[in-house]
């Protein structure tokens, strides 16, 4: 697949975005059903109106036939978002810098990055600099780091 | 307009002082590599501003801001990609210069103008905000109830092609401005049961997801950086008598960049094009443009500056903020406990005017550091994109815990990001969320205010001659989608089309 291509957002996935839309306003007033009075009638007008809107624009979905947009690929996308969990994940049981071992390398591979070297150096140099930053200059309070025996 | 000198010593402090050198180098460097924009490096700063005197983290703001605007103009001029979304224009005029052997000379004409353009713009928000201040104090709930809608609506409808996403965007925006108790009854609104979301949704979470996660993502994509580029300073410096030579095309951009600025929904990329447009249809000989011009690329380069302290006019005056860069700003005022409006300038006039002199300051230090360091700033376009990804997803996520100490809101951060990303593949725009997160409370409480002085007549929300100017101009924001399908209706026989449009 050409880059163009992968810059292309198909008609499906344009309509699952504005499905989501339309879920989230439904989601807004199932949520805000049980409320009365003033501090309903704010929520419950956002949650029908974006079900509406997520209609209209999902109607005129149809009408454009291969948009392009400016984000990196949807697979490159979502994968990235899936390591981003996981270091999240792996942070609060190994810590934010030692979990910043294994996820440079892994993305920096996920967006082409083939120069081991290169690679391994900047994640030491960058892991390095967080150490300084945040634990001796800001000492700020993170989850116990396994490189550092706190656990 | 006295008052505004009661800024300048705090603004002149050496915590502040360094604050802005810092800003401002940070900005030219972020500015300099492709796909990371002063929006991204406001949002990843935001978290750690808790811990930093308003002065000093509102004058990094202000370096960034100032400095990343230059910054976006090296790689357009020196390799055609534009460093940020406001630097279309200088691609126009300055690569050509580059091929004539003149690469240092356009890079000295982009600072010149930048900082031309920057200055124009902080004398414009010393001179304009104070007396809108003033006009100001006349509001009362019903008149920021319709300020509010103005706000949102223009941002929205403005910044999308789409009427429709641009205000599903405003709207998921209030959806999360919303999120905890209700202010005036102790309700519960959208918490679904989370503990940690019954205090709100931080807007530093919000900003950091939605503008730092999906530039990140997008540099993953390695940009072309067209091979070596030390080669390209070459030629000689600017002469004074050239400089002086681009004052006309310097106070017309600057204007225009600091209307488009003042104006709600417009950005630095729409300031810079239009200056470039207005420079070269007034110019008697307009054959050079587009082959090496310097006065395209100060057009481009003082418009797109320009617009940046007037951005804030709107927002430190009415605490409306006009675009995301503002909401940014605004943000980092709100963390700080300030709330910008009115009040702000009468219980912190040192912050308040402190800011606007950091403004002009850097605009200076950019224009001593971009002298100084251009071969430096020059070598940020070899860094690899696809390292500097994952290091920017790191810094955002320590930063967020370190904010709050609470992974929720990593976790949350994450969920606006990925939430981001999806939805500007479908082409809706971001900064209608940030407006709508928070303005949305500001509208909703002062219409329940309003109702409650009017005692429910609907007819008390135009009875003041500021009411019915901004209701009109609502109305005129909202007739602006019309205008454009009915242009769009005219040329349907015109076989191109927008790609990115999808708009309904």
């Amino acid at each position: 697949m050409s880059p163009d291509q992968d810059r292309t957002v198909s008609l499906v996935e344009r309509l699952t975005i504005h499905g989501l839309v339309g879920l989230t306003g439904a989601v807004i007033l199932w949520d805000t059903a049980s409320l009365s009075g003033a501090s309903a009638i704010f929520p419950r007008a956002i949650g029908a109106a974006l079900i509406c809107l997520a209609a209209i624009s999902a109607v005129y979905a149809f009408r454009i036939r291969s948009p392009t947009t400016e984000e990196v690929g949807l697979a490159m996308g979502l994968s990235a978002l899936v390591l981003l969990a996981l270091y999240i994940w792996t942070s609060v049981r190994i810590g934010f810098v030692t979990s910043s071992l294994w996820f440079v390398p892994a993305l920096a591979l996920l967006g082409g990055e083939r120069r081991a070297v290169h690679i391994a150096l900047l994640t030491i140099g960058f892991v390095l600099a967080v150490l300084i930053v945040f634990e001796v200059l800001f000492k700020q309070p993170l989850p116990p780091e396994l490189i550092l025996g706190e656990l | 307009m006295l008052e505004v000198l009661h800024g300048l010593a705090p603004a002149i402090g050496l915590e502040s002082i360094i604050a802005m050198l810092i800003g401002t180098a940070a900005g030219i460097v972020v500015g300099a590599i492709p796909g990371l924009t002063a929006t991204l490096a406001m949002a990843l700063l935001l978290p750690f501003t808790y811990t930093m005197a308003p002065l000093t983290s509102l004058g990094m703001m202000a370096g960034i801001y100032n400095g990343s605007m230059y910054g976006g103009a090296i790689p357009a001029i020196l390799l055609k990609i534009p460093g940020t979304p406001s630097a279309v224009a200088t691609t126009f005029d300055g690569p050509p210069l580059v091929r004539e052997g003149r690469g240092k000379f356009a890079l000295h004409v982009a600072l010149v103008a930048s900082t031309a353009g920057s200055v124009i713009s902080a004398l414009s928000l010393m001179l304009l905000a104070p007396p809108l201040v003033t006009f100001s104090l006349r509001f009362g709930p019903v008149e920021y109830f319709w300020v509010a809608i103005f706000g949102m609506t223009a941002v929205s409808l403005l910044l999308a092609d789409a009427p429709a996403k641009g205000i599903a965007a405003g709207l998921l925006g209030i959806a999360v401005g919303i999120v905890g108790q209700d202010m005036m009854t102790g309700t519960e609104r959208l918490v679904f049961g989370v503990r940690d979301l019954a205090g709100g949704i931080s807007i530093a979470v919000l900003l950091t997801g939605l503008f730092a996660v999906p530039p990140a993502l997008a540099m993953l994509a390695p940009v072309d950086a067209g091979g070596d580029v030390r080669d390209s300073l070459k030629g000689a410096a600017i002469r004074l008598r050239e400089a002086i030579a681009l004052w006309p095309t310097l106070i017309r951009s600057g204007v225009i960049g600091v209307i488009i600025g003042i104006m709600p929904g417009a950005g630095g990329n729409l300031a810079g094009i239009l200056s470039y447009s207005e420079v070269k249809r007034s110019a008697r000989d307009q054959s050079r443009f587009g082959k090496g011009d310097p006065r395209g690329i100060a057009a481009s380069e003082c418009g797109n500056n320009a617009d940046n302290a007037s951005s804030l006019i709107p927002t430190l005056a009415l605490g409306v903020p006009g675009n995301s860069v503002a909401a940014l700003m605004m943000g980092a005022m709100l963390i700080q406990g300030l709330n910008p409006g009115p009040a702000l300038f009468a219980e912190h006039p040192d912050v308040v005017y402190g800011f606007m002199w950091q403004m002009l300051i850097t605009a200076f230090i950019m224009l001593i550091m971009g002298f100084a360091g251009a071969a430096l700033f020059v070598q940020m376009l070899r860094i690899p994109t696809a390292i500097l990804s994952p290091m920017i997803l790191i810094v955002c996520s320590i930063g967020t815990y370190a904010a709050g100490n609470s992974i929720v809101d990593v976790w949350l951060m994450l969920g606006f990001g990925g939430a981001a990303y999806l939805l500007s593949r479908a082409g809706y725009p971001m900064a209608p969320v940030v407006l709508g997160a928070i303005l949305g409370p500001l509208a909703e409480n002062s219409f329940r205010q309003a109702l409650l002085i009017t005692r429910g007549n609907p007819l008390g929300f135009v009875s003041s001659t500021v009411s019915i100017v901004l209701v009109l101009a609502i109305l005129l924001v909202l007739g602006t989608p019309l205008l454009r399908w009915l242009r769009r209706d005219r040329r349907r026989d015109e076989p191109s089309i927008p790609p990115a449009s999808e708009g309904s």
